[in-house]
């Protein structure tokens, strides 16, 4: 059993995930995606969820809006909970009016969020009238308030046009629009910058700062870029191997990391102004996730395994002024 | 006196036809590389970088060949590539791309995909070869036993060792690699960036390397090249452009990096209104004016040439000199 260090901070997240398992299980064998999450978001909080590739970080946000595709996925421990309300057991209703409405999100590549045989003006006012009872005329009234608010030039003549005419950013911005439509109090964005030019990728930055800032809404922003977290965000999380291994402040983790992996992370990315370096690289490849080791996932690759790091479970350990670092020895070097 | 280059670009242009519309006039042409000059030493590596749609990618397959250039020439140790056979030219210069998983023939063993090359370019007989097979996944870093494996066996980052080594295989010297990493995680990037960069010290390769991540330039190139729709705008040896940039599209570029570690309003955000999808190039006037923090109505009017004579580096730009953003951004 590990410790809840969420216990004891000042009031209710918005959102509390505890113990969170999402298993899949294919041809027999049972991939643990996500294995022992435990994930809070505050109101109005920015937290950035970081990891690689098959890491858990999107299977554990598709998991807070109840859409892991069953079978092969299944969440088979944990709960989340917004504001108290269990989606794990909640039944289709209480989805349907969380979904798109106190919860929205934005994946990375908004060519297959919007339909593209609808014009933008449809959709928003679709998304409007599912949660809102408002007269069409009044809901495109509101979709062109939204696209003014995502700063969309001529928004009037943007409801008539479909998702093709326009460029990349351009629908970003749409399908941030949507996401706002009914006011949700937690924005889940899954790498909503990676398919964008740094220059548009800036834009929409500073689009989700200014709105955040104006709405008051949380934020679950994932991504493998630890330059988009220091803009963005307040609070890190790390992931690897379907657990949570890190989390601090944002100012906190860069300047001194307490789990190797965040570490050796940081280093390896090339970052502006550094000139040109060897990497410091990570050997090696995450586990395969049907073929977990004993002890921390990372062992096999760390710089400053011993052997107690390879048995038994490793808890996540509150270090205070919110970090937590699941290792048996934070902060090592080698 | 320098020496001959090893890959040499004078005035290249490539022009994409309009599309003729059912009624009326063809659409106009799109000029998506127009007349890009530059000179690439052995052993260095020149990072092309810019957004998508600033023609990056056609400039590095118009030098392959791979699209018949509109005008200007492309040299090879100062001999014109329409004059080098084919073959010998391949032999020379190869091309790693961005997603090695839609670039290696699946039903080919690493192996196999090594020997093509290395039979019909490098003109190895089957006992050279089989050594040479060995060396390359040796170089590249992948254990001997993988050459017979098929490449979806392998991870992304494997992958696209394997597509070094297919470039190897053909003994070439010059490698365009169009963003080589940027389909990676970044643990993995990391190995391959230190792969290059080991391959280019011990085999003295030559690189032109697109990308459109300036950290990862930065980590690897000695000499960079800024395009903007279709034309080099500003270029320079590493550290100049990266301490010193010039061009205002260059600024506007570097400015919008997130750097990890730096919250935002720690440093000057300069905001290039609009994107360059859709804009094209008319010739009259700076491409980037319309988005530019610097432009004033000359720049509409008349197009800023490439040269050094202001700073000392080439940049396209009426104010060279003056475009630093801490005095004209804001």
């Amino acid at each position: 059993m590990t410790t809840d260090i969420h216990a004891g901070r000042a009031g209710d997240p918005l959102l509390a995930v505890r113990g969170l398992a999402t298993h899949f299980t294919v041809e027999g064998e049972v991939f643990r995606a996500v294995d022992g999450v435990d994930l809070d978001v505050a109101r109005g909080e920015a937290v950035g969820l970081v990891g690689e590739s098959g890491s858990g970080k999107t299977v554990t946000a598709m998991s807070v809006l109840q859409l892991i595709p069953d079978p092969p996925g299944r969440i088979v421990d944990g709960s989340i909970e917004l504001e108290g309300t269990d989606l794990v057991t909640a039944s289709d209703r209480v989805l349907r009016d969380v979904r798109g409405n106190r919860v929205a999100c934005v994946f990375q590549d908004p060519l297959t969020t919007l339909n593209p045989v609808l014009s933008i003006g449809e959709q928003i006012v679709e998304m409007i009238r599912r949660h809102q009872d408002l007269s069409r005329k009044a809901a495109r009234g509101r979709a062109r308030e939204l696209l003014e608010a995502v700063h969309i030039p001529k928004p009037e003549r943007r409801l008539d046009e479909f998702p093709h005419e326009l460029s990349g950013g351009m629908r970003q911005r749409v399908v941030i629009a949507m996401a706002l439509a009914n006011d949700p109090e937690l924005l889940i964005a899954d790498e909503p910058t990676t398919a964008l030019d740094v220059t548009v990728q800036a834009e929409i930055l500073d689009l989700f700062i200014e709105l955040r800032e104006r709405l008051g809404m949380a934020l679950l922003f994932i991504t493998h870029d630890f330059g988009v977290i220091s803009e963005l965000c307040d609070r890190v999380v790390v992931m690897y191997a379907g657990k949570v291994v890190e989390e601090a402040p944002v100012d906190r983790v860069f300047e001194d990391p307490r789990h190797p992996y965040t570490r050796r992370l940081i280093d390896c990315v090339p970052a502006l102004g550094q000139g040109a370096r060897e990497l410091e690289v990570i050997p090696g490849l995450p586990p395969a996730l049907n073929r977990l080791p004993d002890g921390c996932a990372f062992a096999p690759r760390c710089d400053v395994v011993e052997e107690a790091c390879r048995r038994g479970e490793i808890a996540l350990r509150p270090l205070g002024d919110g970090i937590a670092a699941r290792c048996i020895k934070p902060g090592a070097r080698p | 006196m320098r020496a001959t280059p090893v890959l040499e670009v004078r005035g290249l242009e490539k022009h994409f036809l309009g599309r003729r519309r059912l009624f009326g006039a063809t659409a106009p042409a799109l000029k998506a590389v127009q007349l890009v000059s530059f000179s690439l030493q052995a052993g260095n590596a020149l990072g092309v970088v810019g957004e998508s749609g600033c023609g990056k990618s056609t400039l590095a397959k118009t030098i392959m060949g791979l699209h018949e250039p509109t005008g200007g020439e492309v040299l090879l140790d100062g001999r014109d590539v329409r004059d080098i056979p084919r073959k010998e030219f391949a032999s020379r210069v190869q091309f790693v791309f961005q997603d090695p998983y839609s670039s290696l023939n699946p039903r080919k063993t690493v192996r196999q995909t090594l020997d093509a090359p290395m039979r019909h370019l490098a003109g190895l007989d089957a006992p050279a070869r089989e050594e040479r097979a060995a060396e390359l996944l040796d170089l590249v870093g992948l254990r001997p036993e993988f050459a017979g494996r098929y490449p979806h066996e392998f991870s992304g980052g494997q992958r696209q060792r394997i597509g070094i080594a297919r470039a190897l295989a053909a003994s070439a010297d010059v490698l365009l690699l169009d963003e080589p990493v940027s389909a990676l995680d970044v643990s993995v990037q990391a190995q391959v960036l230190n792969l290059l960069r080991k391959l280019q010290r011990e085999l003295g390769l030559t690189y032109l390397f697109i990308a459109h991540d300036l950290a990862v330039v930065e980590n690897l190139c000695d000499e960079v090249a800024v395009m903007y729709l279709g034309r080099i705008v500003e270029q320079a040896p590493r550290e100049v452009l990266f301490r010193e940039p010039r061009h205002p599209y260059t600024h506007t570029l570097l400015s919008a990096v997130p750097v990890p570690g730096q919250a935002r309003g720690q440093r000057l955000r300069l905001v290039a209104p609009g994107d360059a999808s859709g804009l094209t190039d008319e010739g009259v006037g700076c491409a980037f004016a319309p988005r530019c923090y610097r432009a004033e109505p000359r720049c509409r009017e008349e197009l800023p040439p490439l040269d050094d004579a202001a700073v000392g580096h080439p940049v396209a730009c009426h104010f060279a000199s003056d475009t630093d953003p801490k005095e004209h951004a804001g």
